[in-house]
């Protein structure tokens, strides 16, 4: 199967019971499987207006008690931001799953770039937390979606599946497990009196009980107390802010992934995602037949973004090799983390066209020249 | 026939949520209080019950309600609301919207909901004019009126909700203001007897902003002149209203509303109140939808 159709059955799996979409090339597969398999399991299958009432409507079903999703790409990423941004602040769960394409603007259509990575970070206004996960094959495209429903239930919060369009095109085998671990939405064990649907924990959210039981409470994009009503209280602000921050900081470990390949005794570091991670998986291939010790780091979270690990890797290579197919947006947050330790260099390209191995390879000999 | 407890308006409001931000003298209160008493009348259970919002003044409705609420972003309301009437086909889901909420910035979302002909209760409180911002133009906004967008007074020809309405496949329009509350109030209980999308206009007032700019004078000036400026439509006249309706195919638009409504009685100026149009044999979009999943079902079994 292709990513795209990956990602669906993902959703399925996960148990998305509820998608709402607007056609947009080239994430349009994911909506038409799902317009064929929401029926069969009992579920709900909706072309919405645009991508405004796309995200809208998926933050409406979901407070319904339904896990949901929508799916776009580049201008319809743009468009759902400011209902992205309402998830973020009120805490609903849900899945956007983003195949990046070349931009701005209308820009290549049909062509794979990875330029949304920043958009992925702070598309919304306002400071925020965010989960981000980037799937570089067709297998970890199930399985990344499937992972994104789960961490969206468990830390209440919209997860976006950051797709490029080389994986979603991508034809490759995949192996499916028959049940994959699926987080489901606890009710409240406490009255509807003693219910807090926003309550301040720290590092912790409190279960989101759906509309429709006797929990009647108010959810707004407005700031809000531990209730949901709207406050201008600086002190009671603040706390909404230590809630929103720690309930991701706290379980970094278990958000956090990445995998990594051949590090151990490497001089080159390759930090890759995505689409890209699969030509510098090659490109270290290549590098280590011709004798230089190169590696690869590749995050399968992208945001957060795994600092902790990326500080140690500059303490343990000479050089950092970033590819990417756009112009170096994760490159200035390696630099940032390397902090001058490791020197940090990019490979990028944002005309349509996938990073060759050899292109990764050419870097990585002219750096180790440079070494040598 | 069901017997009914008396209304209590209290039950139905969130004490700790108030005091309203609305200024004295808004009709947004005595809208609130009407779709509790709709709600009330029509034996509904409030768990049951949600109230989704958009953003301006209108929006702030749903912090003090207490039904199941959602206060969104601006105008994008009825996408929610079909989003959660979707996930929960069995509740009464009412949207409250004001005039540039639902038609400005909202106009595509209210557009394709009553085009998907979804059951919600939509109800537009319709002052003209941008309150919580300061008195901007809205898409209401009457040719000449003064705004603080408009200081010479607007030239912009303002929109005809109803024709939208018509045109895009609604279930039910009703007109109501603010100055006639029982009938606010039955109209509401009635649209939220409808299966489909129901949609009730209220003109309300914003004294303090739009009134002041154009010497409509206090609020209970300008609702005096709600009385003056509209009539009751005659309820021979509303089932012609609808006859045209039914003459048309379902699909189609409706005959334009000037020949609809004054079908055999003279030209009047006044703005209609009362049930508009009302399209017989709808279906709500949620309902039909699930009937589907359940043919398919039976049909896999």
């Amino acid at each position: 199967m292709h990513g795209n159709e990956a990602a669906a059955e993902g959703a399925i799996a996960a148990g998305c019971r509820f998608y709402a979409g607007y056609p947009i090339t080239p994430s349009t597969e994911i909506a038409e499987i799902l317009s064929g398999r929401l029926p069969e399991v009992g579920g709900v299958f909706i072309q919405m207006e645009d991508e405004i009432a796309s995200m809208a409507a998926i933050i409406g079903a979901s407070l319904g008690g339904l896990k949901s999703a929508t799916a776009t790409s580049g201008p319809g990423f743009s468009l759902m931001q400011e209902n992205l941004g309402f998830a973020v602040a009120s805490e609903i769960p849900c899945v956007v799953i983003n195949v990046q394409r070349v931009g701005p603007s209308t820009g290549l259509p049909t062509k794979a770039a990875q330029g949304d990575v920043m958009q992925a970070r702070w598309g919304t206004h306002g400071d925020h937390p965010i989960i981000v996960l980037v799937p570089s094959s067709v297998q970890e495209a199930y399985v990344l979606t499937v992972r994104a429903f789960n961490l969206a239930e468990k830390f209440r919060t919209p997860v976006i599946v950051l797709m490029d369009a080389i994986v979603a095109q991508l034809k490759e085998k995949v192996e499916l497990p028959d049940t994959p671990q699926v987080v489901n939405r606890p009710l409240p064990a406490e009255s509807p009196e003693a219910y807090k649907p926003f309550a301040f924990t720290e590092g912790g959210v409190a279960p989101l009980a759906p509309f429709g039981r006797e929990y009647r409470y108010h959810v707004t994009g407005l700031l809000h107390d531990e209730h949901g009503f709207p406050t201008e209280d600086a002190e009671v602000v603040s706390r909404w802010w230590r809630h929103m921050t720690s309930k991701i900081d706290a379980h970094l470990d278990e958000i956090l992934q990445w995998e990594e390949a051949l590090l151990d005794d490497a001089e080159i570091a390759l930090v890759a995602y995505g689409g890209t991670a699969r030509a510098a998986a090659h490109a270290v291939t290549l590098a280590r037949a011709q004798g230089t010790r190169a590696g690869l780091f590749k995050p399968l979270t992208i945001w957060p973004f795994p600092e902790k690990a990326m500080r140690e890797l500059a303490g343990r290579v000479e050089r950092i090799i970033v590819p990417e197919m756009n112009l170096g947006q994760i490159r200035l947050e390696v630099e940032r983390l390397a902090g001058g330790r490791a020197a940090v260099e990019g490979v990028n390209r944002a005309d349509g066209l996938a990073i060759t191995p050899e292109q990764i390879l050419a870097a990585i000999m002219k750096v180790s020249r440079l070494a040598a | 026939m069901k017997l009914q407890n008396s209304f209590i308006l209290r039950e139905y409001l969130r004490p700790q949520a108030f005091p309203t931000t609305w200024c004295p003298g808004c009709g947004l209160g005595i809208v609130m209080s009407s779709i509790a008493q709709a709600v009330h009348f029509r034996g509904l259970d409030k768990n049951n019950v949600a109230m989704v919002s958009g953003i301006g003044c209108t929006g702030r409705m749903s912090g003090y309600a207490d039904f199941n609420t959602l206060h969104t972003t601006h105008g994008r309301a009825p996408a929610f609301a079909t989003g959660l009437k979707m996930a929960r086909p069995d509740m009464s889901v009412i949207v409250v919207m004001g005039d540039g909420d639902s038609m400005s910035i909202g106009g595509n979302h209210l557009v394709h909901a009553m085009r998907r002909n979804i059951g919600l209760t939509a109800v537009v409180v319709n002052n003209a004019v941008y309150g919580l911002t300061g008195g901007q133009s809205s898409p209401t906004t009457p040719v000449g009126g003064r705004t603080s967008t408009a200081a010479s007074g607007s030239f912009e020809r303002p929109m005809n909700l109803e024709t939208l309405a018509r045109a895009a496949g609604a279930a039910f329009y009703a007109r109501a203001t603010v100055n006639q509350t029982a009938a606010l109030t039955r109209l509401i209980e009635r649209a939220m007897g409808v299966s489909g999308f129901a949609l009730v206009e209220v003109v309300s007032n914003c004294h303090v902003l739009y009134g002041r700019m154009n010497e409509l004078g206090d609020a209970s000036q300008m609702m005096k002149s709600m009385e003056e400026q509209t009539r009751r439509v005659n309820p021979v006249l509303l089932r012609r209203a609808a006859a045209p309706l039914r003459l048309t195919s379902a699909g189609s638009p409706a005959t334009p509303v000037s020949t609809a409504t004054a079908q055999g009685v003279h030209q009047d100026p006044r703005v209609p109140r009362g049930v508009i149009f009302e399209r017989h044999g709808s279906r709500d979009y949620s309902s039909r939808y699930y009937a589907m999943l359940e043919q398919k079902a039976r049909a896999r079994a």
